[in-house]
């Protein structure tokens, strides 16, 4: 119970003074954790399962043993600075409620002074006799007492109405209004300290992936309690990118850090908002939900093991038939979420390795614009600051994409990366893996039906959007979709069904993108680029499902992009088949790094 | 530094030509000089620089948990075990036990920060003499939590 005294003499401002010092420790930790994994492993100590043969570093059994412990102490780090990130958001927001209580209180004091009132120390309102004479007498004064009975309440609230001293009301009222206060200070007190006391630091040198799923209990604790402090309802999901901009804007930077840690899920997938929150929030996303699945896999029950032979002097109790039976029986209760844990944490792995690569290869800093472990997993990795950079460009994979899959396509991007860069080394260059949607799953089953297609249109059209409304280049920036396969009806929907806000739109190996030309793709003549393998069967497989109607040139006909007719410029390429297009050191590769640097003179084009 | 990564020319290089190869140390040092500064196996010089390089930027992260510390200890204005926010309230004494627990925390991690850019700093200084007793300098665990040991795991929401 807090109370009427504590109330009167606590300054809410002394919880807000400790929550800067929460996060300064967050912010040094993020600083800390960052120059050890961008700067001193990365110089010094890089992962050599990563990094080509010509890279510096340390090699051998010293140097692994050495960034092992390094690699603790990031991970340290990390835990530091979204646990007290955590611990502020905590702190600031018992500070307001108890500011909130403290506040009316005060106003009930006031206007207790004001008329004349004396409050007594344990809250009770003493007021002078007053009032008409009854019998002779000035009516008595007294001293009103808030009753937490309601029944009592309203015994007493009844009795003042009628007594002949008019003071005696407005008496019982403040009475009221203090005891109302000191109620919903205790309310907030009892509401934060259990949350409050989850927020310890560990004592050891290890952040393990039960720590990492605390973390991710003790975010949604916090969360819950918050309600008053920070909506989560007044975060702008699924507005207009500009909107979400603006509304960021709006905040001070306090909020802003409290919302990203608070709900890192949701300020991380908010297009508009700038790469760098974004990046920070998906990490944490990351994090905990490695912890999670890391938690959910150990404690799946170990698989049987494969039945073999008929153990010798067994074979009559324990046969293999009976080993095959219970592993069947594994398989059906377990399989598909071990499975789905699997996948989830390969491609969590595979981002990981992403984002600690930078100055590795060359590489710049990556930024994680988007994760969810959900469904098929969601995942958008920008190789370069996408808010800086002069030239953009934003790939859409295809068929099988996936969380599981992720590696493949950030490969695809560093490829670009590298191969555009250098081509204009006084600008900066940003490649964005986007797996924003729900790609089929299957070649044969799920690929030729339009309504994944249709469903990541929206998604990508905001993405985009909130790409050129952050971006601050003085060049304007300049940005590319760079599509693959079904992605490329993907891009082809968006067009159909929103705005596609690119300058310059590629398809490699499209089996159609729902409209029947290149004019109808948003982007000014001119502006749309086709690729064509030799041996990539997909263009003429998947015409009759995704491909467009073109009707000037004769109805019926269903046209893709690798038609001349479409209006696509058709690049060379040099790889065969569906799947080489991104390739390092071909043509196919090359083409593509001309069109995002905006350097068209130099793609080379198939004879007609 | 490994056995493995020390080329035998460094020997030559490194005796002055006391040896007797006068000549062969001259060319050699003037050839030292066109190599490439790389990982690769012999280039004793950038290993030892990349070790420093390494000791000294765990150093100056040594110095940020120590600044982030007394930031900590700076906000705790008015929240002491005898304040009436302390006394008072529970959301108050429940701050005391987390600021404690961070400020042992913290100092646990400015203190593996030391151990280990002082074996950075060693390591590059050959202080080890061989890989492998380099290795187990890294391997062994000087930096310990302090207080009970416990299991030193993250505590729990307990449920709520």
């Amino acid at each position: 119970m807090v109370s009427f005294a504590t109330l009167r003499t606590v300054r809410p401002a002394e919880f807000e003074e400790a929550a800067d010092g929460y996060h300064a420790v967050s912010n040094a930790a993020g600083d800390a954790k960052d120059r050890l994994t961008d700067e001193i492993l990365a110089r010094a100590l890089p992962d050599p399962g990563s990094t080509t043969t010509d890279s510096e570093g340390l090699v051998g059994a010293a140097a692994a043993a050495a960034r092992r412990r390094l690699e603790r102490l990031a991970e340290s780090c990390h835990y530091t600075q979204v646990e007290c990130g955590l611990v502020r958001a905590a702190l600031n927001g018992f500070a307001t409620d108890l500011d909130a209580a403290k506040k009316k209180l005060d106003g009930a004091l006031d206007d207790a002074r004001v008329a004349g009132f004396t409050v007594e120390s344990d809250g009770s309102v003493t007021y002078p006799a007053a009032g008409a004479k009854v019998d002779g007498d000035i009516p008595d004064g007294g001293t009103a007492v808030a009753y937490d009975d309601p029944t009592a309440g309203a015994v007493a609230d009844q009795a003042a109405r009628f007594d002949p001293n008019p003071h005696r009301a407005a008496a019982q009222d403040c009475a009221n209004r203090i005891a109302s206060a000191v109620k919903e200070a205790t309310d907030a007190d009892s509401r934060w300290a259990p949350r409050l006391k989850a927020l310890r630091a560990q004592n050891d040198l290890t952040v393990s992936h039960a720590d990492w799923a605390d973390v991710h209990r003790d975010q949604r604790a916090v969360q819950k309690v918050a309600g008053e402090y920070l909506d989560k309802a007044d975060i702008p999901q699924g507005r207009p990118p500009a909107e979400a901009a603006r509304w960021w804007t709006t905040l001070t930077r306090e909020q802003q850090a409290d919302y990203a840690t608070l709900y890192p899920a949701s300020i991380g997938a908010l297009d508009g908002l700038p790469a760098d929150v974004r990046d920070e929030a998906n990490r944490a996303v990351l994090a905990q939900t490695k912890g999670t699945y890391e938690t959910e896999l150990a404690a799946l029950p170990t698989r049987p093991g494969r039945p073999g032979y008929n153990q010798p002097g067994l074979s009559g109790v324990d046969t293999w038939r009976d080993r095959q039976e219970r592993d069947n029986e594994w398989e059906e209760e377990h399989g598909a979420e071990y499975e789905r844990l699997n996948d989830a944490l390969t491609g969590i792995r595979a981002i990981e390795k992403q984002l600690g690569s930078a100055g590795q290869d060359g590489l710049p800093e990556s930024y994680l614009l988007g994760f969810s472990g959900k469904d098929d997993g969601r995942a958008v990795i920008a190789v370069g600051n996408p808010d800086h950079a002069d030239h953009t460009a934003v790939y859409v994979p295809g068929t099988t994409a996936s969380l599981g899959n992720i590696e493949g396509d950030i490969d695809r991007v560093n490829n670009l990366w590298r191969d555009s860069a250098p081509i204009v080394p006084d600008q900066q260059v940003s490649t964005v893996a986007w797996l924003g949607y729900d790609a089929p799953d299957s070649v044969v089953r799920d690929a030729p039906f339009s309504h994944y297609a249709h469903d990541g249109a929206s998604a990508f059209a905001s993405f985009v959007d909130g790409l050129k409304e952050t971006n601050s280049a003085d060049t304007g920036g300049h940005h590319t979709a760079v599509a693959h396969s079904y992605g490329t009806t993907l891009v082809g929907a968006t067009a159909r069904q929103h705005d596609l806000n690119v300058d310059d739109v590629i398809l490699a190996g499209s089996p159609g993108v729902e409209v029947g030309s290149a004019g109808e793709l948003d982007v000014p003549e001119g502006h749309v680029w086709n690729q064509e393998a030799e041996g990539d069967p997909t263009p003429d497989v998947g015409r009759w499902s995704h491909g467009g109607e073109n009707w000037e040139v004769g109805g019926g006909v269903r046209l893709v992009p690798s038609d001349e007719v479409f209006g696509a410029q058709q690049m060379t390429t040099d790889t065969q088949g569906h799947s080489d297009y991104w390739k390092e050191g071909t043509q196919s590769l090359r083409n593509q790094s001309f069109v995002i640097t905006g350097n068209y003179e130099r793609v080379q084009h198939e004879a007609p | 530094m490994g056995e493995a990564q020390r080329s035998a020319l460094w020997a030559l290089v490194d005796d002055g030509g006391r040896s007797g190869h006068p000549e062969a140390a001259t060319s050699l040092a003037s050839a030292d000089a066109g190599w490439k500064e790389t990982g690769a196996p012999g280039g004793l010089k950038s290993d030892t620089r990349l070790w420093s390089g390494a000791a000294e930027g765990v150093s100056a992260l040594r110095g940020t948990v120590k600044k982030a510390i007394d930031q900590l200890s700076d906000g705790q204005k008015g929240l002491g075990a005898g304040d009436e926010a302390v006394t008072g309230l529970i959301t108050g004494s429940a701050q005391v036990g987390v600021y404690r627990s961070w400020e042992r925390y913290l100092d646990l991690l400015g203190r593996e920060c030391g151990e280990l850019s002082d074996k950075l700093r060693k390591a590059g200084n050959d202080h080890y003499g061989n890989e492998e007793a380099t290795r187990a300098a890294f391997q062994r665990q000087l930096t310990k939590p302090e207080g009970a040991a416990g299991s030193g795991e993250h505590p729990t929401t307990d449920g709520r």
